[in-house]
């Protein structure tokens, strides 16, 4: 239970996730456009620079950094630390406290129009993890103060793996594009720990305690260490220690197939709608090195019984509260959605296309929620090397954080960054400190090619 | 110039956003807590039972005790009186009242021999010359006042057929009643009390998890106390003062004195259990008890006694302890 806390703290706290930044979808000249909307295309073809070439971090939930740390003297703590009240730390929370988080860093990508400048193509080789959270207010509650809790649903889940894809995007006519990207997956682990059902009582005469919940891991280098220990009938058990686990990936855990898709229309001049829905795929993940424990124990303290015999043995060790591992072999394989999303977007265009307005709904399927945002956005294309936009959510922004982005492309480079945190409060490692979501995208790549002559592209210097 | 002071601007405000004092690597992590610093919990710490048989009079079980009890004190307790006042038989009200609760006009043996007398062929005396023949003490007591008058190896039945002629003859009358009002009278004053037996603990393993949530950390911040009930279903009044020494056994008596509790008494007239006052403890003396080998001692004294009630041995005596903590319950990483 410590380190299902300690670990969701740290998701919570220093994670932040949506590789889908709302600020990017309408930046004309970046690359990664295409990877929100298969059918979108950026003005030039490219080679992303390896390893430099794309980073986006991403961070969607609804609690921020100071709902879970607080400033006590010149350190920070958690709100589990007893000098933070229970009126302080329960302030700030949910019902459901949730937390999702996404980092997607470009190993390899490159793309280019075809000889009619209107066909797209890309490839791009991407190393995905991401992590999500949920702990019920339930939890904190009991841990504040004390009282007796009935929680239920919590649990982290973590994924990490290698996606190639491939893209092409095309004109069905002259005011409709399409895209199709298919990508091949690669799991190198994944795991989620859970309770269905944790109840805790410190009465005065009883203490209980009783957990219901499951681990499951996958990964050719994921090792769990357990320890053995017998029970009063003399049957042993072994428990996982979860605060030595340790990963170290050999090969792939499992494979997977995905696919995004996309469509771009433009019905008047200036006018762009725009939908797409991406990641639709699994991952079926291998038996072998899977791990499997479960725990399912009450346990009771109505103090120790004493009489001339001496003392009855007592059953009330919360380390008993640990997962139990089952089976002897390899636990079990399993198959697993991909947290898919769907962006739907229109977007009008002033003044030689110098300016533009655009509005995005995103939404995205977590693994213990449902995300969604509405954005609006404006871009400025005053040269046709240069867009700065901005953009605000409307949906969980109690921040008020506004996302800026910068692209530079004046034809020997590509370079753009976007993120939501430049001007809101945040630490030293530039984590915010009072928005839930947060958004950073970085890429650099070298343009190839002509520039394209799909419709939305244009703009008053040609 | 304008894109530089532009992006020079933009970096200023980004970096001017930083706050700081609130860096992550000074985050702390390695205490969770249940509740705050002004948190008050309590924990259920042990259930004491203590029966009958852990119960004497020093020599005789607390069965046989009442048994002796209810041959020696009249049916009818004078003054209508519920119980026997046994603080004031042990003398400790002084010898007057000592005596005057013994042979006074109103006093115990008065009523005692009074009821005899009244009917010397009743069951009262039937019910002393039984006690008398299954008690080797007082078959020896009275033969060594009647020498030669009692026939030895009687069985029950001649036995009190016996004794009920040599109280009925005026030549042993007097006799027997002397011989019946000294031994009432060194049993009532000298063997009507009560010892509990001491009770061995090995440790309540809690697990070291629970433990230190309980006892704290040492850091002084916490406040331990203890509290409970007690109850008894014996026909008795007694006074306790519980004490918890280190170690069992034979070092047990010099063993150091962890903490006891202010004396209290407890009753069977009492429909609810008696409370045991609330008192601190420091966080040393109960990880003691939780993890080293301490003896229990009740300390009891009998106070007052009630006759003629039932006693079996499912009866017995029954005490709840409970821990009281204020502060945080702190679990480390």
């Amino acid at each position: 239970m410590k380190k299902f806390l300690l670990v969701s703290t740290a998701v919570l706290a220093l994670f932040g996730a949506a590789a889908q930044n709302p600020t990017l979808y309408f930046m004309r000249g970046v690359p990664m456009r295409s990877q929100m909307n298969a059918a979108l295309a950026p003005e030039r073809g490219y080679v992303q620079i390896p390893l430099l070439g794309g980073l986006a971090v991403a961070d969607d939930g609804n609690i921020a950094l100071n709902n879970l740390v607080y400033r006590r003297g010149d350190q920070l703590t958690t709100l589990l630390d007893p000098s933070v009240s229970a009126a302080e730390a329960l302030s700030g929370l949910h019902d459901r406290n949730r937390i999702n988080a996404d980092v997607r860093t470009t190993l390899i990508g490159f793309g280019s129009y075809t000889a009619n400048r209107k066909n797209f193509w890309s490839f791009d080789l991407n190393l995905r993890a991401g992590a999500s959270a949920q702990v019920p207010y339930e939890l904190f509650h009991f841990f504040k103060t004390g009282e007796s809790s009935r929680v239920r649903n919590m649990g982290v889940a973590a994924d990490t793996y290698v996606e190639a894809g491939f893209n092409y995007s095309w004109p069905v006519c002259d005011r409709v594009y399409v895209g199709a990207r298919v990508k091949a997956l690669i799991g190198l682990a994944r795991t989620r720990f859970y309770f269905n059902d944790f109840n805790v009582s410190l009465g005065e005469d009883q203490w209980f305690a009783e957990a219901v919940g499951e681990l499951e891991a996958n990964g050719a280098g994921v090792s769990i260490p357990t320890r053995t220990e017998v029970d009063g009938n003399g049957v042993p058990h072994e428990y996982y220690e979860l605060n030595d686990m340790s990963f170290k990936p050999k090969k792939p855990a499992g494979y997977g197939v995905a696919f995004d898709l996309g469509v771009a229309y433009e019905p008047i001049e200036n006018l762009l709608l725009s939908a797409a829905i991406n990641d639709l795929g699994f991952i079926a993940w291998s038996k072998k090195g899977a791990v499997h424990g479960s725990v399912n124990r009450t346990l009771t303290f109505d103090g120790a019984q004493v009489d001339a015999s001496g003392v009855a043995d007592i059953d009330f060790n919360l380390g008993d509260l640990e997962f139990e591992k089952i089976g002897d072999a390899d636990g079990k394989g399993m198959t697993r959605m991909l947290r898919y999303a769907m962006n739907v977007a229109a977007e009008y265009d002033l003044w030689s296309r110098r300016v533009g307005f655009g509005l995005l709904y995103q939404m995205r399927k977590y693994d213990y929620m449902l995300s969604h945002d509405l954005a609006a956005s404006v871009n400025f294309h005053p040269v046709h090397w240069f867009t700065l936009s901005g953009s605000y959510s409307f949906i969980d922004n109690g921040a008020n954080a506004v996302g800026l982005g910068l692209n530079l492309h004046p034809g020997w480079i590509n370079f753009y960054v976007a993120t939501d945190v430049l001007l809101t409060e945040k630490t030293r490692q530039w984590v915010p400190i009072g928005q839930s979501r947060m958004y950073v995208n970085l890429r650099l790549a070298i343009p190839l090619g002509r520039r394209g002559l799909r419709l939305s592209d244009l703009d008053c210097d040609r | 110039m304008k894109k530089r002071l532009t992006l020079l601007f933009v970096s200023l405000l980004a970096f001017g956003c930083v706050d700081e004092t609130y860096d992550l690597s000074t985050l702390k992590s390695d205490e969770l807590a249940i509740g705050d610093d002004n948190s008050v919990f309590t924990a259920p710490l042990l259930t004491l039972s203590v029966s009958i048989g852990e119960i004497s009079n020093g020599n005789v079980d607390l069965v046989e005790m009442c048994r002796e009890a209810d041959a020696w004190l009249p049916d009818v307790l004078p003054g209508g009186a519920e119980a026997v006042d046994v603080e004031t038989l042990m003398g400790e009200r002084g010898t007057e009242a000592q005596t005057a609760y013994l042979t006074g006009p109103d006093g115990l043996l008065t009523a005692l021999m009074d009821e005899i007398d009244a009917d010397p062929q009743g069951g009262k005396l039937v019910e002393i010359a039984e006690m008398i023949h299954g008690s080797e003490r007082y078959r020896k007591a009275f033969d060594d006042l009647a020498p030669g008058l009692f026939p030895s190896d009687a069985q029950l039945e001649e036995y009190v057929g016996v004794f009920q002629s040599l109280y009925g003859e005026p030549g042993t009358r007097e006799l027997i009643r002397s011989g019946i009002e000294s031994c009432a009278r060194q049993f009532l004053t000298l063997d009507l009390n009560m010892t509990v037996e001491a009770f061995v603990l090995d440790g309540i393993d809690v697990g070291s998890d629970v433990r230190k949530m309980i006892t704290g950390n040492g850091d002084g911040k916490v406040s331990i106390s203890l509290f409970g009930d007690i109850a008894t279903d014996l026909p008795l009044e007694f006074s306790a003062e519980p004490s918890f020494k280190r170690g069992a056994g034979p070092t047990a008596s010099s063993g150091e004195t962890l903490f006891r509790f202010p004396v209290f008494t407890v009753s069977a007239e009492n429909e609810l259990p008696t409370a045991i006052a609330e008192t601190e403890i420091s966080s040393e003396a109960l990880n003691t008890l939780f993890e080293e080998q301490t003896s229990i001692n009740l300390q009891a004294r009998l106070k007052r006694y009630f006759p003629r009630q039932e006693v079996t041995s499912r009866q017995g005596i029954v005490a709840h302890l409970k821990v009281r903590r204020k502060g945080a319950l702190i679990f480390n990483n």
